[in-house]
């Protein structure tokens, strides 16, 4: 369960100080899928930032239950987060989310390294073969399209069986069929896991795949 | 043009990093060419003023047994019809002890003082300036006031009573002699001298300045590069005057070892200013690369080429004037810091002294200097992003290659060759660093884990950031290692020719000989547990065959083993065998076995050279032969130097005494050994600073590149960062990728170091001073050098480390 309590967050642009969230709350229950709607620069990436524990909220707090823990995030120290961050998130990014110097299969094969289950290795990669990357393994990212890309993406998010899955505009630069493709892909393969996923999106198509809808105004 | 220069600063704005660490380098090279131009300066005054002639500027001296003012003028007549060629000057002298009574107050009364008498209108004009109030006060003149050497008890304003003449003579001022005795020297007119010691129209000796010539492009070479010219000491024959015993005050042997030194540490100076081309070289190309884009859109707007590369260079320009700038004040700043490592005591006040052109020089060498080198490796590094230059790498190596093979095996190529050798040997190995670094990183290994494959990936996949800053690095280290190879090599074998050469406990000197009579006293003096050794010195010709005559020097010993083991001869010497020293023998050309003419005063021989000694700082052929030999080609003459061992305190302290007396010089071999010994590490010291600003710079250009791959890996580190990546990971992971990188660069500079170092013992150093120096490896010259360059590469990496994960800028990207 994922629980955000009347969050604040404010940068610093420039003098000028933005608040981007104020006082904002939900609450995601486990094994859902939630799409975060809203313009651009309404903080939709800075939500996911939050629950990731990449940053931390000016006031209010964000709550995350883990077998029957409830972990504050805004208690945690940086080492403490990257711990949380480490065994229990998956992030999807729009671009830039595969190491340009390991292969598809190392790519997925690290967070099982960095978690140290190595024992999960072949349920990892064969969930290549589910999203249609057979024969892929060993190739490097820049041989592979934008698509395959993101689905190898998905792979490696979820590879160490993350309680959560964040995915930030994961069909942004794909054209309508691929994106199409890759939102199933990861609807159904969170859904399989039995992770929670945040879709962060504009795209009125990909909201439509979720269970539970948070709008975001700027 | 306010456009562009908009532009221009934006750009430096923006990128303040690498603008900082552009004008760091720069600063630190021009530092360096400042401090060591201002330092060469210095050596080369403090040169003129030490030598025994000293305050005077004088290089020679004449002496013949009895010695009256009118053969100073049948001299002075000889010059002026141009048979003395390139003197400047001479000078009547006359020398005499006598004591002086001084004021009531003053104690001790009585005071032994050593009067010296000359003409100081007929000194040269340097050495007349250095005297104080010699223009001003005449009173000189007319016998009443007079100079005191520095450092004596007597104060100037004092007054002194001397024998023979009526009034009083006050000390006006302080002058800078070095006097080989004790007691204080007192600086008057030839006249008033000549009074005091009841010597009338009587001289002890001529001074005489005699200039080596000098052209003029050859004055501003040396200025350029100090030390270029130091072969001009390298003299062919003996100055001699008919008529008169030529004593050698200037010590050429000790000019072109300085000249020796000072070379090198203007070629370390270059070294900076090279690796800080390599820094801007690469943040230069990294630049470049992130603006592609931009570039491209500029050209899509019609904007020329010309107009591009101009924006480029106008930013290296700007840059590398404020490093320019910043490197001449802190230069001047810090040349008397290094002086004082290198020169002692004395260097702050010689730089104090500075002259105006010695300064404008300096500014004009950090102005153009560093403008150039910034304007210049722009202009290559954008050649480089869009011209296609890497194609010519090949080309290059082999050019490398083949002006090494040259350099080396071609003895005639000199200096220049043995120099460009170096420098092609340095630019193969900064050219090669990065394919082998390519290479290494993809060498198959054994099972790693992923974070392991990625930062060996990595090593790789960046190594375009960072291979010309690995280049810079790599030769800083490698020159470290060379430099430290040549300098300890250097220092074992000037340290066991000293041993050899200064067993003895004093050393005296007559300048017209020493009488049998006086040899019997001197026996007589210092006890049946000494050992004389009488040492008898010629100069006389020599001739190898095929070869011009050359002036050489040759040394007569008693011929026993004991002296002949002192030029690290075995033996004794076998009938018609001669020893022969390096720099003679290489401007022969000589091995062992050569025949070779010799010639003095009373007769010519041929000779079989058996052994040739080294001898550094020596800058003319000298000979040793057998007591014989000598006998044969200057007759019977006498000696003019004995050497004594085995004396106690006592007997020394009586012998000291006695050579006063007689006007001999004295020195204790123990004291010129640590003297010498103690400037030979001061100088180098020197040296090892230097290169420390060499490898300063390499890892200033390390951490300028090291910021470029972290931007580039900003995209990758965000990733990291998002699977749970803790700080002190991120920080392992650079220290990593740095420190692979500078294992890589100490194992490329390993072998560069020993070549360079190998390079410089037998190449450079026989073909640039006539010596050469045996090479052996010592650990700590490779181990210092290396260690050195493994924490500067981490540090690099560390740096720009901890800003990314402070400043959390993987998350921007
Ligand atoms: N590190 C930061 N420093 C300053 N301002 C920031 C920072 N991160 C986000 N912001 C600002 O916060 C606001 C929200 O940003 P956020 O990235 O969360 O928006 P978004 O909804 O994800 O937008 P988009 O759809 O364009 O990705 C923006 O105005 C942005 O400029
Ligand atoms: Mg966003």
């Amino acid at each position: 369960m994922i629980r955000f309590e009347s969050v604040s967050k404010r940068f610093l642009d420039g003098d000028v100080e933005r608040t981007v969230l104020r006082r904002y709350s939900f609450e995601v229950s486990d094994g859902t899928t939630v799409s975060l709607v809203g313009p651009s620069g309404s903080g939709k990436t800075t939500v996911l930032n939050l629950i990731a524990g990449l940053d931390v909220a000016d006031s209010g707090d964000v709550l995350v239950e883990l077998n029957g823990v409830t972990l504050s995030l805004k208690g945690m120290s940086s080492a403490a987060r990257a711990r949380y961050r480490r065994q229990s998130i998956g992030y999807i990014f729009q671009f830039f989310n595969l190491i340009p110097t390991l292969t598809v299969a190392e790519n997925v094969r690290l967070p099982l390294e960095l978690t140290g289950r190595r024992d999960l290795e072949a349920e990892a990669l064969s969930r290549l073969d589910a999203l249609g990357l057979a024969g892929r393994e060993d190739s490097f990212p820049e041989q592979l399209s934008g698509g395959e890309q993101q689905r190898v993406a998905i792979a490696r998010a979820l590879a160490h069986r993350p309680a959560i899955i964040l995915a930030d505009e994961p069909t942004g630069n794909l054209d309508a069929e691929n994106a199409g493709r890759v939102v199933d892909l990861l609807c159904e393969q969170a859904a399989a896991a039995g992770a929670t996923l945040v879709l962060a999106t504009h795209s009125e198509f990909v909201a439509g795949h979720a269970h539970q809808r948070l709008d975001l105004q700027r | 043009m306010s456009l562009l220069l908009r532009a221009v600063l934006r750009q430096l704005v923006a990128e303040r990093w690498t603008t900082v660490s552009v004008v760091v380098g720069i600063t630190l090279a021009v530092l360096s060419i400042v401090a060591v131009h201002l330092l060469a300066e210095a050596v080369k005054s403090q040169l003129d003023r030490s030598s025994p002639g000293s305050a005077l500027g004088l290089s020679h001296m004449l002496h013949r047994g009895a010695l009256h003012e009118n053969d100073y003028f049948e001299l002075r007549a000889r010059w002026r019809v141009g048979s003395l060629a390139s003197v400047e000057a001479l000078v009547p002298i006359l020398e005499g002890r006598v004591t002086a009574r001084r004021d009531a107050k003053a104690l001790p009364r009585r005071l032994p003082i050593r009067v010296v008498g000359l003409d100081p209108l007929a000194l040269p004009g340097a050495s007349r300036s250095a005297i104080p109030s010699l223009d001003g006060d005449r009173s000189w003149l007319t016998g009443s006031a007079g100079w005191i050497s520095a450092g004596s008890d007597l104060v100037v304003g004092e007054s002194l009573e001397l024998p023979n003449i009526d009034g009083p003579v006050v000390i006006i001022a302080e002058v800078e002699i070095r006097s080989t005795f004790d007691d204080p020297v007192l600086l008057v007119d030839i006249g008033t001298a000549q009074r005091i010691l009841d010597r009338p129209g009587e001289l002890t000796r001529i001074g005489v300045l005699r200039r080596i010539e000098e052209r003029a492009w050859m004055r501003v070479a040396e200025r350029l590069f100090p030390g270029l010219g130091a072969r001009r000491y390298v003299t062919d024959a003996p100055w001699k005057v008919s008529g008169y015993q030529v004593e050698v005050l200037q010590d050429n042997g000790q000019r072109l070892f300085s000249g020796a030194v000072l070379f090198n540490l203007s070629a370390l100076s270059l070294l900076s200013v090279v690796v800080a081309g390599f820094l801007i070289h690469q943040s230069a190309v990294n630049s470049i690369r992130q603006r592609e884009r931009v570039f491209d859109r500029l050209r899509a707007l019609g904007i020329d080429e010309r107009r591009l590369v101009l924006q480029v260079v106008f930013e290296g320009l700007i840059v590398a004037l404020i490093g320019s700038v910043f490197g001449l004040v802190l230069g001047w700043w810090i040349a008397g810091w290094l002086g004082q490592l290198a020169l002692g005591e004395t260097a702050s006040s010689l730089l104090d002294g500075a002259e105006g052109t010695a300064i404008a020089w300096a500014a004009g060498k950090a102005l153009v200097f560093g403008p150039l080198v910034g304007c210049g490796s722009m202009w290559v590094a954008y050649r480089s992003v869009f011209g296609g230059v890497r194609k010519r790498r090949d080309g290059l190596l082999v050019g490398c290659l083949m002006m090494l093979g040259g350099g080396v095996s071609f003895s005639a190529t000199g200096v220049a060759g043995a120099f460009l050798a170096i420098a092609a040997a340095a630019l193969a190995a900064a050219l090669l660093v990065g394919p082998a670094l390519v290479f290494w990183a993809q060498a198959p290994r054994g099972m790693a884990t992923l974070v392991g494959l990625l930062n060996r990936r990595n090593l790789a996949h960046r190594s375009a950031d960072v291979r010309v800053a690995l280049g810079g690095l790599v030769i800083a280290l490698a020159t470290a290692i060379g430099m430290s190879l040549m300098v300890s090599n250097f220092r074992v074998a000037f340290e066991a020719m000293l041993d050899q050469r200064l067993s003895a406990d004093a050393y005296v000197e007559s300048r017209v000989g020493f009488t049998e009579a006086e040899l019997a006293e001197l026996r007589s003096i210092v006890g049946p547990d000494s050992t004389i050794r009488v040492e008898r010195r010629e100069d006389g010709w020599m001739r190898a065959a095929g070869a011009g005559r050359l002036g050489a020097s040759f040394i007569y010993d008693a011929g026993d083993v004991d002296a002949l083991r002192r030029y690290g001869f075995p033996g004794p010497l076998p009938a018609g065998g001669i020893l022969l020293n390096e720099p003679g023998a290489r401007r022969h050309g000589i091995t062992p076995g050569d025949l070779v003419e010799v010639s003095g005063s009373h007769g010519t021989l041929e000779l079989t050279v058996v052994d040739i000694f080294r001898d550094y700082g020596a800058s003319s052929p000298r000979v040793v032969v057998a007591p014989e030999t000598g006998a044969a080609l200057f007759g019977t003459t006498a000696p003019r130097a004995v050497a004594i061992a085995g004396l106690d305190s006592e007997h020394s302290t009586a012998l000291y005494r006695f050579a006063e007396r007689n006007e001999w010089r004295t020195r204790s071999d123990a004291d010129v050994r640590s003297l010498a010994l103690a400037v030979f590490d001061r100088t180098f010291r020197l040296s090892d600073a230097l290169v420390m600003l060499a490898v300063a710079v390499a890892v200033v250009g390390l951490f300028n590149a090291l910021v470029a791959v972290r931007l580039r890996r900003a995209h990758e580190f965000r990733l990291l960062h998002s699977m749970g990546f803790s700080v002190g990971e991120f920080l392992r992971l650079n220290l990593w990728h740095a420190g692979m990188l500078g294992v890589h660069a100490v194992l490329v500079a390993l072998p560069l170091g020993l070549g360079i170092g190998w390079l410089l013992c037998g190449v450079l150093n026989p073909r640039a001073f006539g010596w050469s120096i045996p090479f052996s490896v010592s650990a700590e010259a490779l181990l210092v050098p290396a260690a050195l360059g493994l924490a500067g590469a981490l540090l690099a990496g560390a740096l720009p480390g901890l800003r990314t994960i402070i400043r959390g800028d993987y998350l921007d990207a």
